[in-house]
């Protein structure tokens, strides 16, 4: 029987054809990752000696507990929301800004274009090494300017701006892509519109605010929230520049975790950390999407 | 108005591209001290990172675990972005939005989660695991785009190709593939981006193998010759080069690709 004839149609596919191709990808990505939450919750939930091989004994919400009640790791979560919020809003506001400035089509400004977007190709570990050398005393104009406000041993040397300098190179590294996303957005806005509002006088902040900004809120809504996600989660950039020095300034939740899993063995506890991660990065997520998106539908 | 838009992004433009030139300038300092300057470069540091033993396997295994993700991604989400663009029920909503699911959640959770599992199936330090971790990053968004670009196609296609007797694999690959290509260009070059950047994977889960995959193996290198700087310089330019070009052949697909993904997703 052909995969395309069927008395249900709820397309061209029958059901089973559809579930057939759908199958690798489900099994593989959805299975994987359903596989990988079911068992980091288990985890959370039991003392393990992994290392010696030992029976893991079941520890209820003791896992919980421990990372909750003692300070570092809502210490380091805290210094994630501090990392994140700044670079999403730096982002999102330069990506905006810049889709806007180069919005004409014009031959140049797709140039342009082209030319903001092309350095988030580079990885985030060469960027890592390349801003760890900028922020070097005495190896670049930034360090150079740094110096000149007091900052002689280096930024990433001075706890009270190590963080600061780490969304810097966060907003650097990922602007680009934000770019890209709203430019594609503005892009597509329709012409006609903003013809009209010409004619009707208004000027290009105006247009800004009341045509074009609004128009890109659901937009800007879901890469608000993608954005916290994936930066909440930052694990490589901050590793390769400090390694959540200095002392501690720069340990974020994804820091925390790496060292409790991965260097102390701590599987139950780093379980946990991880589960609670998560789950506020939704939350701030999701707080985000709504705040952004919600004022479009007054 | 004209001239400050154009001084705007004059600045921009340099910063952008600063800390490019940045890395440029210091891969090509001859000696082994740390230096930036435009007079006296060479290319001793390319010459002698290239010659050093390992880096040349380091770039053939990121190569090979780049090339198989990027490839296996277009293979699982092609079908897939196809099932859900021409069957749409519920059930199909909710499979699609299950794939992002590992979207939503950090890499560390899903390193944690298969520690034991990648260790007791022996896959521990074996870089075929990192096709699969790779996996679970590019192919959500992936057949998101395909799926926004297939419904774009109009169902007549479909059935002429089945009119005309042509299976479900034949029309894949000789009819919807070949149409597609600037999604699918998109889906690869994302893909290959992706992969090649990966990290915290490799980092934890080929620890302690003989050949790492080129990000950690430059990182290691900040440790074990942290005295030629240049060279460590080179060797991150080496392994920027491959990923910008293949994002400057493929970035008009990028764009359309995703933003279409996105502003339906």
């Amino acid at each position: 029987m052909s995969p395309w004839r069927s008395r249900r149609r709820y397309g061209i596919l029958t059901r089973g054809a559809a579930g057939l191709l759908a199958l690798p990808a489900l099994v593989v990505v959805s299975g994987g990752t359903l596989y990988a939450l079911v068992e980091v919750i288990r985890l959370s939930l039991l003392h393990e000696d992994f290392l010696s091989g030992g029976v893991a004994s079941f520890a209820g919400w003791s896992n919980f507990a421990a990372i909750l009640v003692n300070g570092p790791f809502l210490n380091a979560l805290e210094r994630s929301v501090f990392f994140t919020v700044p670079s999403v809003i730096g982002q999102l506001c330069l990506g905006l800004g810049l889709a806007i400035l180069t919005q004409s089509g014009s031959r140049s400004m797709k140039v342009c274009r082209a030319a903001i977007a092309v350095p988030w190709a580079m990885p985030p570990i060469v960027v890592a090494i390349v801003w760890r050398f900028l922020y070097l005393p005495g190896a670049s104009p930034v360090a150079s300017i740094l110096s000149f406000f007091g900052l002689q041993q280096g930024i990433l040397a001075a706890p009270a701006w190590a963080l600061g300098a780490l969304v810097l190179a966060n907003i650097w590294e990922f602007t680009p892509l934000y770019f890209l996303f709203l430019s594609a957005g503005v892009q597509g806005l329709s012409p006609a519109v903003l013809e009209a509002s010409q004619v009707d006088g208004s000027s290009r902040i105006q247009q800004i605010r009341f045509i074009i900004v609004p128009q890109l809120r659901p937009l800007l809504a879901t890469l608000a929230a993608v954005d916290i996600l994936s930066s909440m989660a930052i694990f490589d950039l901050i590793w390769v520049m400090t390694q959540g020095g200095p002392t501690g300034a720069t340990e974020t939740g994804a820091i925390y975790v790496y060292q409790l899993a991965f260097q102390s063995y701590e599987f139950g506890e780093a379980s946990a950390a991880v589960v609670v991660m998560a789950l506020a990065s939704l939350v701030l997520a999701g707080l985000a999407y709504f705040v952004v998106k919600g004022r479009a539908e007054r | 108005m004209r001239w400050l838009r154009g001084g705007i992004l004059l600045l921009v433009l340099l910063l952008a591209w600063g800390p490019v030139v940045f890395l440029l300038l210091a891969s090509f300092a001859p000696g082994t001290d740390f230096n930036v300057s435009f007079s006296n470069r060479s290319v001793n540091a390319y010459t002698s990172v290239l010659g050093l033993s390992g880096v040349g396997s380091i770039l053939l295994l990121t190569l090979t675990v780049t090339v198989a993700t990027a490839v296996l991604t277009v293979v699982i989400a092609t079908p897939a972005a196809y099932a859900f663009a021409r069957y749409r029920s519920r059930a199909s909503t909710l499979a699609a939005n299950s794939l992002l699911l590992s979207w939503i959640l950090p890499q560390s959770l899903i390193a944690i989660a298969y520690f034991q599992l990648v260790a007791q199936l022996n896959l521990y330090g074996k870089p075929e695991i990192l096709v699969f971790f790779g996996l679970l990053q590019t192919v959500p968004l992936s057949v998101w785009v395909l799926r926004s670009a297939f419904t774009n196609i109009p169902t007549e296609l479909d059935e002429s190709a089945f009119l005309d007797g042509a299976g479900m694999t034949r029309f894949l690959t000789t009819i919807l593939v070949p149409i597609s290509m600037p999604s699918i260009a998109a889906v690869c070059g994302y893909s290959f981006l992706l992969a090649w950047q990966m990290y915290l994977y490799p980092l934890v889960f080929l620890s302690g193998a003989k050949t790492q995959m080129a990000t950690v193996g430059v990182v290691n290198f900040v440790g074990e010759w942290s005295t030629n700087y240049p060279e460590m310089m080179a060797f991150s330019v080496i392994i920027t080069v491959p990923v910008m070009v293949v994002f400057m052949l493929v970035q008009r697909y990028i764009v359309t690709g995703l933003t279409a993904g996105a502003v339906i997703g």
